[in-house]
């Protein structure tokens, strides 16, 4: 994979965790479910790729953890926006639609 | 986010992982464990039976471990923390491992401590700073003449002059000549090293007197009598009394008052402490004409004013004189002043510095083979470290880190090793090295030691690793190393080293054997005298009182003069030494050989009824005068003609004698005896030839030599030469004897002839020393290395041995075979260190007297040495492989 891929895959992958925790806490499984959702079942994240991204984001200050209970009484570490993760989806998703934009400009069929 | 902000983040996050770093880690592995637990539910939700459910959810969530890795290389600080487990775990591994531990420490420490010691002395001979203000821009100006080949000729004091006022690249010049005097006054006279100094001199040097001044222009209208003490003679004869400025004192029958004291940092012009500085006052000799050379001139560079600038800005001032008056010197020398300290020892330093880096090479050719063996051990936890989640680079990274660890236990133990052998070196040293007293483990060296051990550790770190960070997996699974003959690919990368080790260690070695016998030769060059049981010793007797006249303390004249007190007191000296039974001859001479004292000066040569060469092209000669002993003493034949005697007085015809070189050269095919030569414009008969002396240096053919006989001329300063058996004795004689003369006469530098021949020669044998020390502990580590891969090779063959000889084979085929592979890896090597020794020894062609730089009989003997030593080395382990019994092997290996 190259580089530019591998950063516009963990960029998109921040977003999408960004995004999914605007409705409120999740746990990790929880938020690669909402994933699952938002993008119609094209993205399926795994652990291997789910956890560091979330821990990296922990790092930036965008989300914070505590542990909680799940729907299923298991003991599981919730997710949430921080106020400056809030922020930060702001930006990231005016990027995005700015980026889509020029994208689908630019694949355009010229007519 | 702002930049302040996340650096301000990333070192909180820093922190709280160094310090709660592990229960974050338990954190987040409770973390994936609740995620495999919900998608276990997830699962069974579904409808899958509790065991399949776990199962597939573990399946998918794959290794806990591997996770927790790629969580902890995203963390703040996630590269420190790395380096630091690194660093645990190579020194963990290290204490694993004790045998390979010391062995390759000591292998780094050796290689370290030889170039930390040989790096401290060439800091502290070439790349200090000399001790004055702006040394940079200090050149030493000669006069030059090459028609007649003279680089470097002593400055005449008019020239000196002239260049100092018409020059524009120097802001200053100063001129200085060695003097004597003798401290008198005191029950103990002393013969002082002394230094006529211009003003202007101390000011180019920018060293101010540390109690009192330096001169001033006006010391050197010749009035006031002044004298500036040396630090050393300030400490030594008047305890560092900074009362002195002001007092007088006794000097040759005269008293002078001291100005000032120069600071101990002062070493001018060269090493040897300087005890008395006089005002420079120019004799009307050396005013008169552009003849005597006296002067040694320093300058200082104008900024932007190059050397060469400088050398093109006053040769043209030179030639311009030289077109009104012939007998100057048409053009000058300008040399740096630090270039000129140590251009005859930067060879010999710089090939000492590649030496020990060829032992550090070799050296860590040694670790890499150890860490080489040591890989293919660790192959197992390298595929292990692998499948738990370690990545290629990580590995990578650890394993460097190992070595680099590695390296700086050795480098501790190097620098340790260094401290005591620069002890041993600076001992060593010879004395014309300059200020290798002063080589210590300051800054600069331990800053180079640090670059050397990080590249070090790299250079025997990097290629083990990259084989060892790429495991195979099958190999592991393979259990390794099973197979009967053992794969040939693995071994190429412990080959390639120990070819590379023998050609460098070949090189190293026949350098050594070039100094070898480049040292046999100086040592049993034929000098022209004989030096054993000669005694020397420096006498000046004060001019006060045996006046030479003019009164010249470098005392070259336009017109001989003759002062029977002095002649008489050598007349006398001569006789009453002769006299002592244990004394079977003696003289004297101005300039003895190997002696620093005394005058040594050439003279043009005129042959009486031979056309006279224009001035200025005229040859020269070394000029000199002796006693009628001298030569008797010094045991220089007389080949034609006869010596001086004591007729050869004041009143009687005025002769010279000639040495074989000057015959030869002036007179050839002729009889030089009986013609008449014209020196000072007086003819003088040549009575004798004696036999050539080397005088300048053991390594330099001797030159064309006029001695005139002491009796019809007296300069003033005057060496002694008594041939005799027992040094204290004789010495304890001299002494009395000069005292009984008169008491007020001091002898100075008394030492046998010997002690001055082993100076001369102790640079070349200084190097030679320690190059053969190096080179012997580079075939050392060769052999070692050769050693190890044998026996390496043995360890990977010991099942085919066994399966060989248990078929049948001859022990002495098995060893055979063994030996046979080691031998054709060293036979490469000599190859390769023949070619590199051919291309490089070359270099060094500078430090070599009477051999070439390509002498093939050291470069075969080399080659001898090391292929015997690597029969030897390869001999070990295989004879070691053949005496096993093959049923042992066939079952250990099973």
């Amino acid at each position: 994979m190259g580089d530019v891929r591998t950063d516009l895959m963990r960029g998109t992958l921040d977003l999408l965790i960004l995004r999914s925790l605007t409705t409120g806490p999740l746990h990790g499984l929880g938020i690669a479910r909402c994933i699952g959702q938002l993008t119609r079942g094209s993205f399926d994240v795994k652990a291997g790729s789910l956890f560091p991204a979330l821990y990296r984001l922990e790092e930036r200050g965008l989300v914070a953890a505590e542990w909680g209970e799940s729907d299923t009484r298991r003991r599981a570490k919730f997710y949430r926006l921080t106020r400056l993760g809030r922020k930060q989806l702001q930006i990231e998703e005016a990027n995005w639609h700015r980026i889509a934009l020029a994208m689908t400009y630019a694949l355009e069929p010229t007519s | 986010m702002r930049p302040t902000r996340s650096v301000v983040r990333w070192l909180y996050g820093l922190a709280r992982n160094v310090v709660r770093g592990g229960r974050r880690d338990a954190d987040l592995r409770a973390d994936i464990g609740s995620y495999v637990d919900l998608l276990t539910d997830e699962k069974m939700a579904a409808g899958a039976p509790p065991e399949d459910a776990r199962r597939a959810a573990l399946l998918e969530v794959g290794s806990v471990q591997a996770v927790t890795e790629q969580v902890r290389e995203i963390r703040a600080g996630a590269l420190l923390m790395q380096i630091w487990q690194d660093l645990v775990y190579a020194v963990r591994t290290m204490r694993r491992d004790p045998p390979f531990t010391v062995v390759a420490t000591l292998t780094i420490a050796l290689g370290i401590g030889a170039n930390t010691a040989i790096f401290s002395v060439v800091n502290a001979v070439l790349l200090k700073p000399l001790p004055y203000a702006d040394p940079d821009g200090l050149v030493i100006v000669w006069e030059r003449n090459t028609a007649i080949g003279k680089d470097r000729d002593p400055v005449a004091a008019p020239n000196y002059l002239d260049w100092r006022t018409h020059n524009t690249t120097l802001t200053e010049m100063g001129a200085f000549r060695f003097t004597g005097f003798t401290l008198t006054g005191v029950d103990d006279p002393e013969q002082l090293r002394a230094l006529s100094m211009s003003s202007s001199a101390f000011r180019v040097l920018g060293v101010e007197a540390t109690v009192g001044r330096t001169f001033s222009d006006d010391d050197e209208k010749g009035r006031a009598r002044v004298v500036v003490l040396g630090h050393q003679l300030w400490q030594r004869r008047f305890g560092g009394d900074r009362a002195i400025v002001g007092r007088s004192l006794a000097l040759d029958d005269g008293v002078f008052t001291v100005v000032g004291v120069m600071p101990r940092s002062f070493a001018f012009p060269d090493d040897s402490p300087v005890d008395l500085y006089s005002p420079l006052v120019f004799t009307s000799d050396e005013l008169n004409g552009r003849r005597l050379h006296t002067l040694s001139v320093v300058g200082r560079r104008r900024t932007g004013a190059t050397v060469d600038l400088a050398a093109a800005d006053l040769g043209a001032i030179a030639r311009r004189i030289a077109a009104e008056d012939p007998t100057s010197n048409p053009d000058v020398t300008i040399v740096g002043a630090h270039d000129l300290l140590v251009e005859d020892v930067r060879l010999g330093l710089v090939t000492l510095l590649a030496t020990v880096a060829f032992v550090l090479l070799i050296a860590c050719a040694n670790v890499a083979n150890l860490l080489l063996v040591r890989a293919s051990a660790r192959r197992r936890e390298m595929a292990i470290r692998s499948a738990l989640g370690a990545g290629g680079s990580r590995l990578l990274r650890q394993l460097l880190t190992e070595s680099l660890v590695l390296s700086l236990v050795g480098a501790i133990a190097g620098v340790a090793l260094a401290w005591w052998l620069l002890d041993v070196v600076v001992r060593l040293g010879p004395p014309n090295l300059p200020r290798v007293d002063q080589a210590s483990l300051d800054v600069r060296v331990l800053m180079f030691v640090a670059v050397a051990t990080l590249l070090t550790g790299f250079i025997f770190g990097i290629v083990p690793a990259l084989q060892a960070a790429r495991p195979r997996l099958v190999d592991a699974t393979d259990d390794g190393g099973h197979t009967v003959v053992a794969g040939n690919m693995r071994n190429r990368g412990r080959s390639l080293l120990l070819v590379f080790e023998v050609a460098l260690s070949l090189v190293l070695l026949a350098g050594a054997g070039l100094m070898i016998r480049s040292l046999l030769k100086l040592q049993n060059v034929h000098l022209g005298f004989n030096p054993a049981e000669l005694q020397t010793a420096q006498i000046n007797l004060p001019l006060s009182r045996y006046p030479v006249n003019p009164r010249q303390l470098r005392p070259i004249l336009t017109t001989p003069t003759v002062d029977a007190k002095r002649a008489q007191f050598f007349a006398l000296l001569e006789e009453r030494l002769s006299a002592i039974p244990d004394v079977r001859a003696a003289g004297a001479v101005s300039a003895l050989p190997f002696h620093p004292a005394g005058i040594d000066y050439d003279l043009p040569v005129v042959v009486e009824g031979r056309p006279r060469p224009r001035a200025g092209e005229e040859p020269q000669a070394d000029f000199r005068v002796a006693t009628p002993g001298y030569f008797r003493a010094m045991e220089i034949p007389v080949v034609r003609g006869r010596a001086f005697t004591e007729s050869d007085g004041p009143n009687s015809p005025q002769v010279v004698i000639i040495n074989e070189t000057m015959a030869r050269q002036i007179f050839t095919g002729e009889d030089a005896v009986g013609r008449r030569l014209l020196l000072y414009g007086r003819p003088r008969e040549i009575v004798g030839v004696v036999g050539s002396v080397r005088h300048h240096g053991i390594s330099r053919e001797p030159r064309p030599e006029m001695i005139l006989p002491h009796r019809q001329f007296q300069p003033g300063v005057m060496t002694l030469v008594v041939r005799g058996g027992e040094r204290m004795a004789i010495q304890r004689a001299v002494t009395d004897v000069v005292r009984s003369l008169d008491s007020q006469v001091a002898l100075l530098q008394s030492r046998p002839m010997t002690e001055l021949l082993s100076r001369s020669i102790a640079q070349p044998r200084f190097t030679t020393l320690l190059l053969v020390c190096f080179a012997g502990l580079a075939l050392a580590l060769a052999l070692i290395g050769i050693y190890g891969v044998a026996a390496y090779m043995v360890s990977q063959r010991v099942r085919e041995i066994g399966l060989r000889i248990a078929l049948g084979a001859r022990r002495s085929a098995v060893v055979g075979s063994v030996v046979r592979q080691s031998m054709v890896l060293t036979g490469a090597g000599l190859l390769i260190g023949l070619a590199g020794a051919a291309a490089s020894t070359g270099l060094i062609s500078g430090l070599l007297f009477g051999v070439s730089a390509r002498d093939p009989m050291t470069l075969i003997a080399a080659a001898v040495v090391l292929a015997m030593g690597s029969l030897v080395a390869a001999c070990i382990p295989a004879f070691r492989a053949s005496r096993m019994a093959p049923a042992a092997i066939l079952r250990a290996g099973a």
